[in-house]
């Protein structure tokens, strides 16, 4: 579908790109913070500047989608060639031999995490803490880490080999460089307006 | 009905679980909705009060009403193409025997037992850039560029179309059915072609049919939430997505309730406007 | 002239219609009288053109139109349950067929208050049908077919939900402005009393065909079949042996019964004869006169304004009406013995 693998998020912009590109719905706020990067501003602030910039992809954009399901659905049936995804739901689509590939943006990209959280006044405060050492051992984050390419913070797992490296992402010192750290007071705080902005953008007229 | 008999009474009893049913489904939730409305928010914060800000916030933010009015463009989109495929479908099958008509009547009710996500799915085999209808075209070269088929309001509106035209079909059918054919019988030995007879004839009487099928189409396409996210792309906003962005990744009820609120109020008028209209012409 | 000829249909196995031949002259008036399901109304509806015929055709002033919709028959049609535009005033179901013909506003204004006037219903013209009696109802159905000056008015039991007395009052009122307009017409019926007193002729329909055409007095006098002698009126069909010859006279009988009749001659050994039971005369016993036999007094059905009497003569029944003679007249009891004298031009042979 493309000639030329992109490298950067820039080239979600290109005009080859018409109708083919995609985006996720459901995380605007990276979505919006993505632009900022590919025009080589901080993620935030998020202002028009940076709708200015969506609103320049609009006419790439085939789809925004907000499930993974969603996503997976477009990039197998050849409706999207290129979207903002996860490393993990990408190599298991590359696995089943959809034609894909991976790549990390020169702008670099954001890293998310899943947080365990034991709640104040939880009843089994002790139990969730034995539970947690129990995911967290290098087991069975070994086999997240070789099954659904999640990085692990466990300092004592070690990696197989450099596929399940690459796959990870931020399995290797130069991809870790690349990770753009989010303020998430500030998007927390204006979480109201980027969504009015979002919305607005979205339904404005127009588009693919 | 006048109460003088002695079992009148009785008979509302047994109205009472409809009506409890409805208390606890529908009316006690509005209730509590209309009420969260106005309350104050503040950073997260709900605070119990009466006042009408989260009104004044949704109809000046330059968004809710945009929405609105495009929400309402889509129903009545889905509307009049429910009402125009409809009816020629509800004639056929008044015209059909038994077996047709169980046909026709397994076809309309079909992709309301398929669940939204195939059904959408399915759409997309169809209609997207690399769907059959592109492919056919772009191999007989009648096109040179995919057509924008999905992800806009006409791919909504058709697969809401496809889901929802039985619910105008079928009102239709039970009014034209209910038509005694010895009345358009009669129009015809009077003089009337076949085409006279059905639009003086055959479609007045069945209009009630056609306003209760188009009223329950534009209904339940003012509440369009999952078939524009995914038909849509996400690019055909409609007001209940509104209301479960403001609900569920904002938080904030309040504003979420009084857009709710104004979604029904807007429904409301809608639907009265074209009944006072129907009865002055009718 | 309306000539219908060899019209059939058939509904797959079943034919409702057979072979039906039947002219109705200018201004005649001519009933389809038969039992529940005999064919009448797809006989009417071939001949307004919903129904197309299996065989045969349909002539209206010497064209065939068998295969004209009916929108280009010039067909005026009433029906029982009278068919009217629930949506429209009566004076646009009135004037609806003329508005079909394109007539301008003041003819069509002019007409239907005529045809309005023609029925008595001139006060109701801005009514709706869901405000109108069932008599009236019919009453509008009836303008509404006549004001196009159809060529034919076809009517299907058009009285049929009506009381007894409204009734009797459109029966008379159809019939006076059908002559008073000189309109071809069929009319539908299956009340033997309506289309003896409404027809100039009455065609008798069963299982789908025309078993006999005729004057309601020919239909009723003589009768060619026992179909016919039972469907229209009483009557008593008796199957009598040939017992000898008094002069000109035929005598039939069986056990106690006696009858003369005028026959031609035939060989055959029985023949089934018809009496109507107004002609039986009974008289008290030992009155003695001449061709008298005696039978037992059955039963006593009271009419009002006549009385049967079944009549037990040896082993056959037969039926007896007198006409109430009042208190002074003879009103023989239950059991009791009576004398009966049948006339014998009262005998009427019958074909089968
Ligand atoms: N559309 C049809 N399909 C099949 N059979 C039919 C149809 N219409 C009439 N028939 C049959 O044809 C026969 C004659 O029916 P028709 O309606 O002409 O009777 P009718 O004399 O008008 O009876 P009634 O006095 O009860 O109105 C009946 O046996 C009826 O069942
Ligand atoms: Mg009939």
């Amino acid at each position: 579908m493309l000639d030329t693998p992109p490298t950067a998020w820039r080239d979600m912009w290109k005009p080859e790109m018409r109708g083919i590109a995609a985006i996720n719905d459901a995380l605007a706020d990276q979505a919006m913070q993505m632009a900022n990067l590919a025009f080589g501003r901080d993620p935030t602030p998020v202002d028009d500047v940076t709708f200015e910039h969506l609103t320049a992809l609009r006419p790439n954009l085939i789809s925004l989608w907000s499930t993974v399901a969603q996503a997976e659905q477009l990039f197998r049936s050849g409706e999207v060639g290129i979207s903002p995804l996860w490393n993990g739901r990408v190599f298991k689509l590359i696995d089943r031999g959809v034609p894909l590939d991976f790549v990390v943006p020169e702008e670099g990209f954001f890293a998310r995490w899943n947080a365990y959280t034991v709640p104040r006044n939880a009843a089994n405060p002790d139990l969730a803490m034995e539970f947690i050492d129990y995911v967290m051992n290098e087991e069975r984050q070994l086999a997240l880490a070789v099954n659904l390419s999640y990085g692990s913070p466990n300092k004592n797992v070690v990696y197989p080999n450099d596929d399940v490296r690459r796959r990870i992402v931020v399995g290797t010192p130069e991809n870790i460089a690349k990770v753009v750290p989010e303020n998430f007071e500030e998007i927390a705080d204006n979480s109201e307006d980027w969504s009015r902005r979002w919305n607005q953008w979205k339904a404005a007229r127009g588009g693919a | 009905m006048l109460g003088s008999e002695d079992g009148s009474w009785k008979a509302w009893l047994l109205l009472l679980p409809v009506a409890a049913v409805y208390a606890a489904t529908f009316v006690v939730p509005l209730g509590l909705i209309f009420g969260l409305s106005l309350a104050e928010f503040d950073a997260g914060v709900v605070t119990p009060g009466f006042d009408l800000s989260n009104y004044e916030a949704a109809l000046t933010d330059g968004l809710t009403l945009p929405i609105l009015w495009r929400t309402v463009e889509l129903a009545a989109m889905v509307t009049i193409g429910a009402a125009v495929m409809g009816y020629p479908v509800a004639l056929q099958m008044r015209r059909s025997g038994p077996v047709l008509r169980t046909v026709i009547l397994a076809l309309i009710v079909a992709p309301l037992l398929t669940s939204v996500i195939v059904r959408n799915v399915a759409w997309l085999l169809v209609l997207g850039r690399t769907g059959f209808i592109n492919e056919t075209l772009m191999a007989t070269g009648l096109i040179s560029r995919p057509l924008p088929l999905m992800y806009n309001n006409f791919g909504v509106a058709l697969a809401t179309l496809h889901v929802y035209l039985t619910f105008a079909a079928l009102p239709i059918y039970a009014a034209l059915v209910s038509i005694d054919r010895r009345i358009e019988e009669s129009a015809a030995s009077l003089g009337a072609s076949p085409s006279a007879v059905f639009w003086r004839v055959t479609f007045p009487l069945s209009r009630s049919g056609l306003i209760a099928g188009c009223s329950l189409v534009f209904i339940l396409s003012m509440g369009l939430y999952l078939t524009p996210a995914i038909m849509g792309g996400s690019f055909v906003v409609t007001t209940p997505m509104l209301i479960t962005d403001l609900a569920r990744n904002q938080y904030n009820w309040p504003l979420a309730s009084a857009v709710s609120v104004l979604l029904l109020l807007a429904i409301g008028l809608i639907l009265m406007a074209t009944m006072s209209l129907q009865r002055r012409r009718g | 002239m309306i000539v219908l000829k060899s019209l059939t249909k058939r509904f797959g196995e079943v034919t409702a219609v057979r072979d039906v031949t039947l002219t109705v002259t200018p201004g005649e008036f001519v009933t389809l009288l038969g039992p529940s399901g005999c064919g009448k109304t797809t006989t009417l509806r071939m001949i307004a053109g919903f129904t197309a015929p299996t065989g045969g055709r349909v002539e209206m002033a010497g064209t065939d139109v068998t295969g004209r919709p009916p929108h280009r028959r010039e067909v005026g049609l009433v029906f029982q349950s009278y068919a009217l535009f629930p949506h429209m005033s009566v004076q646009d179901n009135v004037g609806f067929g003329l508005k079909m013909r394109k007539r301008p506003a003041e003819e069509v204004a002019r007409r239907v208050d005529e045809a309005l006037g023609l029925v008595k219903l001139a006060d109701f013209a801005d009514r709706y049908p869901s405000a109108l009696s069932g008599g009236q109802q019919q009453r509008v159905a009836l303008a509404r077919a006549l004001v196009i000056r159809p060529q034919l008015l076809l009517l299907d039991e058009p009285f049929g939900a009506l009381d007894k007395q409204l009734r009797d009052h459109m029966q008379i009122e159809l019939r006076t402005l059908q002559r008073q307009l000189a309109l071809p017409t069929i009319f539908v019926t299956h009340d033997q009393g309506e289309a003896l007193s409404m027809s100039d002729r009455v065609a008798i329909m069963n299982a789908g065909e025309v078993v006999q055409i005729g004057t309601p007095t020919e239909l009723y006098e003589r009768p060619r079949t026992a179909f016919v002698a039972t469907f229209l009126g009483r009557s008593n069909v008796l199957e009598l042996d040939v017992i000898g010859r008094e002069g000109p006279l035929t005598v039939l009988g069986r056990a106690g019964l006696r009858l003369h009749a005028t026959l031609p001659q035939s060989t055959a050994s029985t023949r089934r004869v018809m009496v109507r039971p107004e002609r039986v005369a009974m008289r008290p016993p030992d009155a003695g006169a001449p061709g008298a036999m005696t039978g037992t007094v059955r039963a006593a059905n009271y009419f009002g304004q006549s009385i049967d009497y079944p009549i037990e003569v040896g082993a056959e029944t037969v039926e007896a009406m007198s006409v109430n003679p009042g208190a002074g007249g003879f009103l023989p009891e239950i059991g009791a013995e009576v004398d009966l004298e049948i006339a014998s031009d009262a005998v009427w042979p019958l074909d089968d």
